[in-house]
């Protein structure tokens, strides 16, 4: 049956609605509206052989920027002219439209979430049916589903392109009315600056943590911790073997808890020379745990922040393996931070799919990398930064010429999954089984529909994501973890909870330079205390605020942007 | 330029780079910190132990100023004078940002030395100069190329020879005193200047200590991971070549970097256990901006205004609204925000400048 009457048939089936046209003389789109709140349409394309035939000019399709209802002769006619090879089904938000939510009763609805959900939908339907999808803003893009006029506002909106199935369709309709009966709505973390709709940066710089198959298990970063407080400084030549040597001891917790992937282990003769531990430690260094100045090893200042906390902190389990809330914190926040474009994405995989295989996972992952990094640069609103773009296209073509995808994937994938694993937002199967499955935990689930409403908030995908980790990572992270607040806190006790941290980061971070104290070091620290002790999440933008206004006559902020990074002094009088 | 002398000022006294004439560098309030360097100074002076002394402060808190300011030859002589001791020997470099950063401290070193003068002081105060260095040191090369810098006359020959540019026949013409080689090595960089550093002081005769001091210490940050290594292993080795007698300053701005807490992480341990002193350029408060500019005003008054304020020509309220307007400014800062002030009433011919005066330039001021 062809495909465009097939269409029509089932939508006006399903939805009360007219088939409308939009087109001009190059295309016409076909598309039907109202339909749950969604639109389907699709662009229909002229039969070769009729390509000159009168009857399509009879149809007065060009110049057609505004919407025409179809005549009953020409819904008849459209079969036997067009055809088309896929469906494309969106939803838009209007920009602007926002402004009318209010705070107390704010639940509007996630577009990005809407579009997850409805791939996930789909993708349970018939795991091959989705071509494509697409996250974006549409300037200038004539409005098919409100009433609103396209004006000086924008379009904000997802796409789904489906393949014209006879069979599915009808289902795919059917998932529609579903969705639209319990739309997703955007997290109340968000709605101030969701109603403000406030500018979010993006420096657009992709990051990417070096990874090897081996550096599966968070817990071997938690143990260069413990190696920390017990070395604070190591030669940087004996430094592999003297951490390799102190994780050995740890095996047996690792084999017990989790498996022997990722586990460091001597030499054959029994000796540590530090090549097991070397993947552990190139990641760290990936991540700017390690310093090496004067060859010497030291915690980064980033790194002692963890190292601290880690030192003082009254473990649930002996187990290093097992993470503590903590460690989760940290390590969730400098993986998100610092790999963002492949977390992301991999956790975006895993979300559409519920429950998939790793050999699945590996067989679309390059693809979708490309297709992201390809949709990075065609510079849909804001894209004029050449130097960006250059960037973004060098990552693509070295993601495209991976020689042997197969094995390079097997180094990127397993350690990012086994992280999240590690972080419970994911699960795999302890055992070694030849089939490994991936499927996203309930926790995962939230997590990544916490990205989805840093989204909303920029109207696009991300992909430098530092300003939403400076101003969320803590509301995710309690959000995700479900950690409750302690009874009887007021802001001034908050308050004078934090000046107490400030004020012992002096002592605990007491560097060579007298009276001062990193802004960074604080920062985390007081961030991570107040989560854990008081179970608020704070941002550090909450934080710097509060120093530089309501702490103004306690201590000097001084901040310098080539390092992004500044320091405290106590006010002395 | 005319200056209002209705301000009975000599010159503007604000500056935002530190004056190079000796006689234009003033020191003005802050009387802890340079309290602190006078008695490390007149330590120095006193007593023989090396030792390291870092400077921290944010751009523009006046370190630069401060190592001018204790290189002018008039504080030194006094200081010298107040331990009854002789006078040190100093030298400023800002730190090298080159690929070969010990011999290019060597060469800042050497560009800074009076060889001339150094060598008739040195010969008509210690006439057993030779004896020393022939007891001293044990390695030929730094023997022979100290004795040559007290020994040759002409100065041209020594300059050459000590930034390399000697030809081998007139390397070989100066057989006599035993020098064989030119500078080959970085050690021999390190070396020699210890031997001359430990010459020149020999029994605090000469000269009581010698004071390096160098500036612009945070570069090390943004030098390489070799070149770091090599500027810590140059201040390393010149500390165990010279226990005695040798007074090292680095200024260092209170930065946080990339992955470090501050520029203390870049000096290696020894070089830590060298530290004797810190001294902290903190930013100041009114009472101490008060005192600055009380003081700087008062070093540049044509004559003494004794039914005036110590601040005039600005009304005490200005400098109040100035501090909480742009509390936590730096020094520099603020000499830019008077001296703004000042070239403004200048201009208009204003005799002083009032609150109202300064909140209708205030725009000239911020910048926005």
């Amino acid at each position: 049956m062809n495909m465009v009457s097939n269409f029509y048939n089932v939508l006006s089936k399903t939805a009360n609605t007219r088939p409308y046209l939009l087109g001009n003389d190059k295309e016409v789109w076909f598309a039907m509206t109202e339909t749950y709140g969604f639109i389907i349409s699709f662009k229909v394309e002229l039969r070769e052989e009729e390509e000159y035939d009168d009857d399509y000019y009879e149809l007065e399709f060009e110049e057609q920027r505004e919407r025409r209802y179809m005549s009953d002769d020409e819904l008849e006619a459209l079969p036997s002219l067009f055809h088309t090879n896929y469906i494309q089904l969106y939803t838009t938000e209007i920009y602007g439209c926002r402004e009318g939510e209010n705070i107390e009763d704010f639940r509007p609805q996630s577009i990005s979430k809407t579009l997850y959900t409805l791939l996930r939908e789909l993708y349970t339907l018939d795991k091959n049916l989705v071509i494509d999808y697409e996250l974006h803003t549409n300037e200038g893009f004539e409005d098919w589903g409100s009433m609103c006029s396209v004006g000086e506002y924008f379009n904000y909106l997802f796409l789904i392109y489906i393949k014209c199935s006879d069979n599915q369709l009808l289902t795919a309709v059917e998932l529609l009315r579903s969705v639209n009966n319990s739309p997703p709505i955007v997290s109340k973390y968000v709605a101030e600056e969701y109603i403000a709709l406030k500018k979010f940066s993006d420096s657009k710089r992709i990051n990417i943590l070096n990874t090897n198959t081996k550096t599966r298990r968070l817990g071997y970063l938690k143990l260069l911790g413990k190696y920390f407080i017990k070395y604070p400084q190591s030669p940087y030549s004996q430094f592999y073997k003297r951490y390799e040597s102190f994780v050995i001891p740890y095996q047996r917790q690792l084999t017990e808890s989790i498996n022997s992937r990722g586990i460091v282990s001597a030499n054959i003769k029994g000796a540590a020379n530090g090549s097991s531990a070397r993947p552990y430690i190139e990641l760290a260094n990936s991540l700017g745990f390690v310093n090496a100045l004067n060859k010497v090893a030291t915690a980064s200042k980033d790194f002692k922040v963890y190292v601290e906390i880690l030192g003082n902190q009254k473990p649930v389990s002996e187990n290093p393996f097992l993470l503590e809330l903590f460690d989760k914190l940290f390590f969730g926040e400098n993986i998100l931070g610092k790999d963002f474009f492949y977390i992301s994405i991999l956790l975006e995989i895993i979300y559409i799919r519920h429950t998939t295989s790793f050999n699945d996972i590996k067989e679309v992952f390059q693809g979708v990398l490309i297709e992201r990094l390809k949709y990075f640069q065609q510079g849909y609103h804001d894209f004029r930064d050449k130097k960006v773009i250059e960037n973004i296209k060098r990552i693509e073509e070295r993601i495209s010429s991976w020689e042997k995808p197969e094995r390079y994937l097997e180094h990127v994938l397993m350690p990012r999954l086994n992280w999240l694993a590690d972080l419970h937002l994911v699960q795999l199967p302890k055992a070694r089984k030849r089939e490994v499955t991936v499927s996203i935990t309930a926790k995962g689930n939230t997590f990544f529909e916490c990205i989805c409403d840093w989204y909303d908030l920029k109207f696009d995908w991300i992909i430098n994501p530092d300003e939403f980790m400076d101003s969320y990572f803590p509301h995710i992270f309690a959000t995700t973890f479900n950690i409750p607040p302690k009874n009887d806190l007021t802001e001034q006790s908050i308050k004078d909870f934090i000046l107490d941290q400030i004020n012992a980061c002096f002592d605990i971070f007491r560097t060579m330079a007298a009276n001062r104290v990193t802004l960074s070091q604080t920062v985390s620290y007081v961030q991570g205390k107040v989560l854990i002790e008081l179970g608020i999440p704070i941002s550090k933008k909450y934080l710097d605020n509060v120093i530089q206004n309501e702490f103004k006559d306690l201590f000097v902020y001084k901040f310098q942007l080539q390092f992004n990074d500044g320091y405290l002094q106590k006010v002395k009088n | 330029m005319a200056f209002n002398t209705s301000f009975n000022l000599k010159a503007n006294p604000f500056r935002s780079v530190p004056a190079n004439q000796a006689e234009e560098l003033v020191w003005a309030g802050f009387d802890e910190i340079k309290g602190k360097f006078e008695e490390r100074i007149k330590k120095g002076i006193r007593i023989p132990n090396s030792g390291l002394v870092l400077n921290w402060g944010e751009y523009g808190s006046g370190k630069t100023h401060a190592a001018k300011f204790f290189g002018k030859q008039s504080v030194l002589e006094k200081l010298a004078s107040e331990s009854k001791g002789s006078k040190p020997l100093y030298i400023y470099l800002t730190l090298p940002k080159g690929r070969s950063p010990i011999e290019d401290i060597f060469t800042a070193i050497i560009d800074k030395l009076d060889i001339g003068k150094l060598r008739s002081e040195v010969r008509e105060i210690s006439k057993d100069i030779d004896e020393y260095i022939d007891n001293t040191f044990d390695d030929t090369f730094v023997k022979t190329s100290v004795k040559a810098v007290f020994s040759i006359a002409e100065q041209g020959i020594v300059k050459r020879f000590l930034y390399g540019s000697l030809t081998p026949k007139e390397i070989r013409d100066l057989g006599q005193l035993e020098i064989l080689r030119g500078f080959k090595s970085e050690n021999d960089y390190i070396k020699f200047l210890s031997g001359l550093f430990s010459t020149l002081t020999f029994n605090k005769r000469v000269y009581s200590c010698v004071i390096l001091w160098i500036d612009e210490f945070e570069d090390i940050a943004t030098l390489t991971r070799a070149s770091s290594d090599k500027v810590n292993s140059f201040l390393r080795e010149i500390f165990d070549n010279t226990p005695s007698n040798l007074l090292v300053f680095l200024n260092l701005t209170q930065s946080p970097l990339f992955t470090v807490e501050d520029l203390g992480e870049y000096m290696s341990e020894s070089l830590k256990s060298r530290i004797r002193h810190r001294i902290n350029f903190e930013t100041p408060n009114q009472k101490q901006l008060t005192e600055y500019l009380e003081d700087l005003l008062s070093a540049f008054r044509i004559e003494n205004q004794p039914d005036k304020s110590g601040l005039f020509p600005f009304d005490v309220e200005v400098v109040r609204s100035v501090f909480s307007d742009f509390k936590n400014a730096s020094l520099r800062r603020y000499n830019d925000i008077f001296s703004t002030l000042l070239e403004l009433a200048d201009i208009e011919s204003i005799p002083e400048i009032d609150i109202a005066f300064y909140e209708k330039n205030k725009n000239e001021i911020t910048g926005f």
